[in-house]
């Protein structure tokens, strides 16, 4: 069954980058290097510890909106072909002004590949100009500009 | 020559243009996903990141890239004219995938906030290239974030009226020993997100949903255009995404449920006849499938309408309230051309609708002077279909093609076979520092 195949390999291959992430975007007056007991009280209270290590004016990564575009394309029903910011999301099989609002969906709302994974968060209608000939670069910087760390 | 022969020529030299664009597109298909080199790499949109431990630059390429990487980069301050040394540079791997996409630049101090900033490249080489690009232009750092970032609404030229939130076009058109007519495109819809969506890992699942009030209007007074509908909406979409996390399985297949339900005024286009109706369609949105060069999407669709009419063009033709079950079924196809371009080679566009007439409703025919003519009374199902292909010749040239043929609410007009051929060119002039010929 590809979906118990699929699953494990998931997890296992974000672990290393959650804890990067954590490391990255952790306040400066901290502890580089977390203890074992912060990552265990951190693991158990994910989404909270993720809120925490973010602060005001913090703005996405390209690193982190190029994996959130890499995620949720082919889950939002796109294709899996390389990620090309020149592009247009009709390259990407968003053919339908419905798939497009799909797409906007997985970005805003997904707690697992969306802006949502990295503690930050999106207004509804942020991503309201997207269109299938909208390019991939567009929505990156849209992503970019506009998500802001969760409360 | 009558009538007949006109129709029939017409007819022929119709489907030899399509022939003749398959004819075209088929030696292009056939070459249309290869591993090109990109023509035009460049670095986009770096920002300084300084909360990130270590401080960095991030920046996006525009292309892939394969690691490990031997590029030389530049942090140039053109506030004081120095350059920053560079500490190291990171090149992450995507999860999943095997290329990169971006770079995490870290200078060797903390850039000023008050300074400006240029970052640049050299050597670095993009997948399916064997050398690295002759000029990458540098790109300005950005230090804070836009001001305008907040804004959700920014007015912006589109592309079309498919991309347009508000489009408006009158046209007259007259020629000497004619009348003139008149015709008006226009399209308005504006969309205000009512609730955000959100799903996944341990936070409780709630849809999307848009506010989409607008028109659609297609009105002329040239008896020979087609009766186009009139359509004013109030509609609500509700995005409904099918979690990949809990329900892994059914992802794959549907991806998300799509309701717009909303009252819709439809009207002939002189208003002779005009409804109000609730209606409510559910979109099934499947996965698409395909391949690298290929790629289908489709979207069954059911819904159902429900009214009565308002403005009867002919007494007595709406002898009970209206009522419809509708079906269709939208299709996409794409055929990709070569990595390096941006919009797919070949596009079909396939859209169609079943209306099942629960109960009866009028059906009229359009004299050559443009007025109605009452044809029948009844429940006959009523269907429309129209098909759009676009072919991207050059980047800046597409070949387009639709067809027609159905009936369409409130007065069921029939549009017999219309074929429709053109020619669209599309530019765009774009300012970039530092390439002025010297």
């Amino acid at each position: 069954m590809p979906s118990k195949r699929r699953k494990p390999k998931r997890k296992s291959a974000r672990a290393p980058r959650k804890l990067a992430k954590k490391q990255q975007t952790g306040p400066k007056k901290t502890s580089r290097k977390p203890t074992k007991q912060a990552l265990r009280s951190s693991k158990a209270k994910a989404p909270s510890a993720k809120t925490m290590a973010v602060a005001a004016d913090q703005q996405l990564g390209a690193d982190q909106v190029a994996q959130i575009l890499v995620d949720c394309i082919p889950r939002a029903g796109g294709n899996n072909n390389e990620i090309v910011l020149t592009k247009t999301l009709q390259s990407y099989g968003f053919h339908f002004q419905n798939q497009v609002d799909t797409l906007n969906s997985f970005i805003i709302g997904n707690a697992d590949f969306g802006v949502r994974e990295y503690g930050f968060r999106l207004s509804g209608d942020a991503l309201n100009f997207a269109t299938p000939s909208t390019t991939l670069s567009d929505v990156a910087d849209a992503i970019q500009d506009k998500a802001t760390p969760a409360p | 020559m009558n009538w007949r022969t006109v129709r029939f020529a017409s007819r022929s030299v119709a489907r030899l243009a399509v022939f003749g664009l398959v004819g075209i597109v088929l030696p292009f298909v056939l070459r249309a996903q290869s591993d090109e080199c990109p023509s035009s790499p460049a670095l986009h949109k770096p920002i300084w990141q300084p909360y990130r431990s270590p401080a960095k630059i991030s920046v996006f390429l525009t292309d892939p890239i394969l690691v490990p990487q031997t590029a030389t980069w530049l942090i140039i301050d053109t506030t004081d004219g120095n350059s920053v040394p560079v500490k190291s540079v990171d090149y992450p791997l995507l999860t999943g995938q095997h290329y990169a996409l971006s770079a995490l630049v870290v200078p060797e101090r903390p850039l000023a906030v008050d300074h400006t900033y240029y970052l640049s490249v050299q050597g670095i080489v993009f997948e399916h290239c064997t050398s690295p690009p002759k000029t990458m232009t540098p790109a300005a750092v950005g230090m804070e974030r836009p001001k305008d970032a907040k804004q959700n609404f920014v007015f912006s030229a589109a592309k079309g009226r498919d991309d347009s939130d508000f489009y408006f076009a009158p046209t007259i058109d007259g020629a000497s020993g004619q009348k003139a007519s008149y015709t008006l495109d226009t399209k308005f819809q504006f969309r205000k997100s009512l609730l955000s969506p959100q799903f996944g890992t341990s936070i409780p699942y709630r849809p999307a949903i848009f506010f989409i009030p607008g028109w659609d209007i297609k009105v002329s007074s040239n008896p020979k255009q087609d009766g186009n509908s009139v359509n004013f909406l109030v509609p609500l979409e509700i995005v409904t995404p099918v979690d990949p996390t809990s329900l892994p399985s059914l992802s794959k297949v549907v991806t998300a449920v799509i309701s717009q339900p909303g009252f819709v005024a439809e009207a002939d286009k002189k208003f002779h006849d005009v409804n109000g109706v609730f209606a409510d369609y559910e979109y099934l949105l499947l996965h698409g499938f395909g391949g690298q060069n290929l790629w289908v999407t489709s979207e069954p669709t059911i819904g159902f309408e429900t009214g009565s009419n308002l403005k009867a063009q002919s007494a007595n033709t709406y002898p009970d309230s209206i009522l419809r079950a509708d079906f269709g079924m939208c299709v996409g196809l794409d055929i990709f051309q070569a990595k390096a371009k941006s919009k797919p080679l070949f596009s079909i566009d396939a859209d169609y609708i079943r209306r099942l007439l629960l109960h009866p409703e009028p059906t009229y025919t359009q004299d050559s002077k443009g007025n109605l003519q009452l044809q029948s009374v009844g429940t006959r199902p009523r269907d429309d279909v129209t098909v759009k292909i676009s072919y991207n010749v050059i980047s800046y040239v597409a070949l387009t093609a639709a067809y027609e043929y159905g009936e369409l609410p409130p007065v069921y007009t029939k549009v017999d076979n219309k074929y429709t051929f053109g020619v669209t060119f599309l530019g765009q002039m774009q300012y970039r520092p530092g390439t002025k010929a010297k």
